[in-house]
C-alpha cells in the first residue's frame, strides 16, 4: 500500500465531510494508527467507480455495514413514509454508491485544475472488499464517525495516486 | 395546480435527498415525477405538463448531458427551465450545459439552502401560502 500525503489526507477528509454533513448530518475524523487494517469480511460494504479522465484509476469506499446502516438512517430521515421499514441491502448499497459519487467530484474538483473537466464511471458495489488494498497500486486513508464507526477512502491506480499526491 | 419537478437520478436515494431538500426548500406541495435515466426521462418530459425538470449527470441508458441536449434540439418537448446536480460539475462542463440552454448547474451535496437561493431564480416558481403551510 502507497502510503498517502498528508495532503491528500486533507483533501479527502474535506471532500468527505462536506458530503456527510449536508447529506447525512455526521462528521468525519482522520483515523490515527492501524488497528482499522482488519481483514474486511461480510461486516463490510464496499462501494467503487472507475474515474476516467483526466487521468484513470478507481476510488472505493469501504464501510462497516453498521456505519452504512447508521449514515443510511440519516439520509433517509425522520419521514415515516419512507423510513417506516427496515433498511434492505439495496438501500446500503445505493446509498455508499452516492456516498463515493459525491465524495469522487468533490475530491476531483481539488485535482483538476483550472476549472477542467473530468469524468467518473457509474458505481458498482459490494460486500467484503473490492481489490487488494495491500498492493503499491492502492492508497488509503481511514476515518472515524461518531467515535465508533470506521469508514475507508481508497484511491487506486498509479496515475491517480500520483496527480493526487501532487495536487491533494 | 401543483408546480410539477422532474427528477432525473439513476440514485433512488439521491431523489428522495433532493426531493427532500426541495420540500425543506418551500416545495413542500410539489408535484414530483422520477426517472432513473435520460430515455425515462424524456418520455416524462413528454407526456407530463413539466415546470422545472432537475437532472443528474451520470446515469445509464442515457446520461443527462445526452437528455439535455435532446431537449434543446427538440424544443416542442420542454421548454421550461433545466437543472442539474451533479457530482461532476467543473467550469468546462458548465459551459458545455449552458449552451444546451440549462438554467442552473449545481454541485453535489445539494442542501436545503441551496435549492432554497435556486427557487427564487426558477421562472414561474411561487412559494406556497404560509397558511396553508403552517396546517401540515
Amino acid at each position: 500500500m502507497t502510503k498517502p500525503t498528508d495532503g491528500l489526507e486533507r483533501a479527502l477528509l474535506a471532500s468527505l465531510n462536506v458530503t456527510l454533513e449536508n447529506m447525512a448530518f455526521e462528521q468525519a475524523f482522520l483515523r490515527q494508527g492501524d488497528d482499522f487494517d482488519i481483514a474486511p469480511d461480510s461486516t463490510w460494504l464496499w462501494a467503487r467507480l472507475n474515474i476516467l479522465n483526466p487521468v484513470t484509476g478507481k476510488m472505493f469506499i469501504r464501510v462497516e455495514r453498521a456505519c452504512a446502516e447508521q449514515l443510511t438512517e440519516n439520509i433517509l430521515g425522520p419521514d415515516p413514509e419512507e423510513n417506516g421499514e427496515a433498511i434492505s441491502d439495496p438501500m446500503l448499497f445505493d446509498a455508499m454508491a452516492e456516498l463515493i459519487n459525491t465524495v469522487a467530484g468533490r475530491f476531483l474538483q481539488k485535482l483538476v485544475a483550472d476549472g477542467k473537466d473530468f469524468g467518473i464511471g457509474l458505481p458498482d458495489t459490494g460486500i467484503g472488499s473490492c481489490c487488494d488494498e495491500k498492493t503499491d497500486e492502492v492508497t488509503r486513508v481511514a476515518f472515524e464517525i461518531a467515535g465508533q464507526h470506521h469508514l475507508i477512502i481508497g484511491v487506486q491506480g498509479n496515475d491517480l495516486i500520483a496527480l493526487a499526491m501532487n495536487r491533494g | 395546480m401543483a408546480f410539477t419537478i422532474l427528477l432525473a437520478d439513476d440514485s433512488a436515494m439521491a431523489r428522495m435527498f433532493i426531493k427532500r431538500c426541495f420540500e425543506i426548500a418551500g416545495a413542500w406541495d410539489a408535484e414530483f415525477l422520477e426517472a432513473k435515466d435520460g430515455e425515462e426521462a424524456l418520455e416524462l418530459t413528454g407526456t407530463h405538463e413539466v415546470d422545472l425538470v432537475v437532472t443528474d449527470l451520470n446515469m445509464p441508458v442515457m446520461d443527462g448531458t445526452a437528455y439535455v441536449k435532446t431537449i434543446h434540439e427538440n424544443p416542442d418537448i420542454y421548454q421550461g427551465p433545466i437543472v442539474v446536480i451533479t457530482s461532476l460539475q467543473n467550469e468546462a462542463k458548465q459551459a458545455e450545459l449552458l449552451n444546451y440552454g440549462v438554467h442552473t448547474v449545481m454541485s453535489k451535496p445539494i442542501s436545503p439552502a441551496s435549492i432554497s437561493e435556486l427557487l427564487e431564480t426558477i421562472p414561474g416558481w411561487q412559494p406556497p401560502d404560509d397558511e396553508e403551510s403552517d396546517l401540515l
